[in-house]
């Protein structure tokens, strides 16, 4: 209750003197100021027995690039995971439009830190065409470049079966193309970096925290497509990058919870190859909005591919909307390679979620959550079955 | 009675300007005139039809909710609230800036006034002969 309370005064004091929207302009210079808020709490209502990242397991991990995880051993009702709050500031020259635009997030309001997540510049090339260079999200989602901001997203905590991932950002150039083709708006993204994490969050979960692991994303290329008319929307992305892991520290043996020295090639610094696969079909009409998601991950020569999806369906009713969604993840053995198909990763998660709009610019959200580790009987660590219930209040100033 | 009841129905329709709003733009704008598609990308953000007129000042309120929400709801059918957290997924983004926002009528009017490539929307009672009208929304 003292971490509660402290915790909420923390936020309370960094909200109060910044819910504020920044507008101004001087000297051919224009600047924007904004902001968004989520407090997020959450309470593992059942679940088997698991553990992971040293952590007393039923857990469910809504983001696993922050680590942020729901876990039994936290007490009743668990504040920290998807509080967050970020600012964002753009400044523009009014005449040639060239701007620079950075966000940053403080989160894990326990132990406060600030994450930059964007700060790039933009400099229409012409009508049609804008280049980009600096740091972005990868667009490998539908909501991957508000991933953060809960009042952009219809779900307490972002479906972890697709949204998770070592990488979200990467550092580089992006070229942004808009046309119209008839009814249809037509955006095309091509991107080049690289990304480099360190102490990453991701493998921090699967490895323990005193493993250190550093990962890089090089070579970093690919592009997202988005079609667009009335009621439809299409998005289809492809990102190719070389990857490396380095767990500095060994890994945190599961069965025994004790360090021992990182064996796996993949986690000592051997490059590979991924090529990622995504794509969104999102149906708005009227009340109704249906929303698809698929990703496949190929990483030849590896043990695993990566299988996800998800499908959900939010009907609109005033200030209210309701959701249901289902998410999967398969880790899928290439047994050629000498991977093990009973030491996959495996999980199926069902979402049921109400939303309330309290006011234009906040909300209250309600998430019941109810996910099945189906992993292989070799694969480590376990999550365990699990059941949570999530509260978020969302604002955006 | 029949005649009563319909004096009695037209008695009671609000005046037809009380529901209209009108996007305007200054009365010198080489914009004559905007179908209702293409001012729904212009405040929505999207498509080319903004990128055709890169010097446009686009206007919206801060202070107005009851003309906002009419505006928002007969354009795309969504609340102020979805067509926030709509923006929240553009701008957030950095892909684009939601539209300029002024504190009242008078202040987009008189926006209008001075600057030639400035479009907004006010109540069609409040229109004046320093703004055309592009379109108007029932």
């Amino acid at each position: 209750m003292i971490k509660f309370l402290r915790s909420s005064l923390y936020l309370a004091v960094c909200l109060t003197p910044l819910v504020v929207q920044a507008e101004s302009a001087q000297d051919g210079f224009a600047f924007t100021g904004s902001g968004f808020a989520t407090i997020g709490a959450g309470h593992i209502v059942s679940g088997t027995p698991g553990f992971i990242s040293g952590k007393q397991c039923p857990c469910f991990v809504p983001d696993f690039a922050q680590e942020d995880v729901y876990h039994s051993g936290a007490g009743y009702v668990q504040i920290a995971p998807s509080t967050k709050l970020g600012l964002q500031g753009t400044i523009t020259h009014t005449d040639s439009r060239f701007a620079i635009t950075t966000q940053v997030i403080l989160r894990d309001i326990d132990s406060p830190h600030a994450t930059l997540e964007l700060l790039f510049a933009s400099y229409p090339v012409s009508d049609s065409l804008t280049l980009h260079v600096g740091r972005k999200r990868i667009p490998l989602f539908y909501y991957s470049d508000v991933q953060d901001v809960g009042f952009a997203l219809p779900w307490t905590h972002l479906p972890p079966q697709l949204y998770g991932w070592e990488a979200v950002n990467y550092n580089g150039i992006s070229v942004q193309h808009v046309a119209q083709l008839g009814e249809w708006d037509v955006v095309t993204n091509l991107l080049a970096g690289k990304e480099h994490v360190t102490n990453s969050g991701y493998w921090a979960i699967y490895n323990g925290e005193v493993s250190k692991t550093n990962v890089q994303w090089n070579h970093l290329v690919g592009g997202n497509i988005t079609l667009h008319q009335s009621w439809f929307e299409a998005r289809m992305a492809y990102i190719q990058s070389d990857t490396s892991r380095v767990a500095r520290n060994g890994v945190i043996n599961p069965l025994t919870q004790t360090l021992q020295a990182a064996t796996d090639p993949f986690l000592l610094g051997q490059i590979t190859q991924q090529r990622i696969y995504t794509s969104a079909l999102n149906f708005d009409f009227e009340s109704w909005v249906l929303l698809g998601e698929l990703l496949y991950i190929d990483r030849p020569g590896a043990t695993f591919n990566d299988f996800a999806d998800r499908i959900g369906i939010t009907h609109r009713m005033d200030d209210w909307e309701f959701s249901v969604g289902i998410s999967e993840y398969i880790g899928k053995a290439n047994t050629a390679a000498g991977g093990d198909p009973q030491g996959q990763e495996h999980h199926l998660n069902r979402a049921l979620t109400v939303r309330r709009f309290l006011t234009a610019n906040s909300d209250l959200k309600a998430q019941f959550d109810s996910q099945h580790d189906l992993g292989g009987i070799h694969w480590q660590p376990k999550f365990g079955d699990v059941s949570l219930l999530s509260l978020a209040y969302d604002r955006v100033f | 009675m029949r005649i009563a009841l319909y004096l009695l129905l037209i008695l009671s329709l609000p005046p037809a300007y009380a529901a209209s709003i009108a996007v305007v733009v200054h009365k010198d704008n080489a914009i004559d005139s905007l179908t209702r598609k293409q001012v729904a990308d212009i405040y929505m953000g999207r498509g080319t039809e903004l990128r055709k007129h890169p010097d446009l000042l686009v206007l919206d309120y801060q202070g107005d909710p009851k003309l906002r929400e009419r505006f928002y709801w007969a354009l795309t059918g969504k609340s102020l609230a979805q067509i926030n957290a709509y923006w929240a997924r553009l701008s957030f983004s950095g892909q684009a800036n939601a539209p300029h926002r002024l504190v009242d009528q008078a202040a987009v009017l008189q926006s209008i006034k001075r600057n030639a490539d400035t479009l907004g929307f006010v109540d069609a009672a409040n229109i004046n002969d320093d703004v055309e009208v592009v379109l108007n929304l029932e």
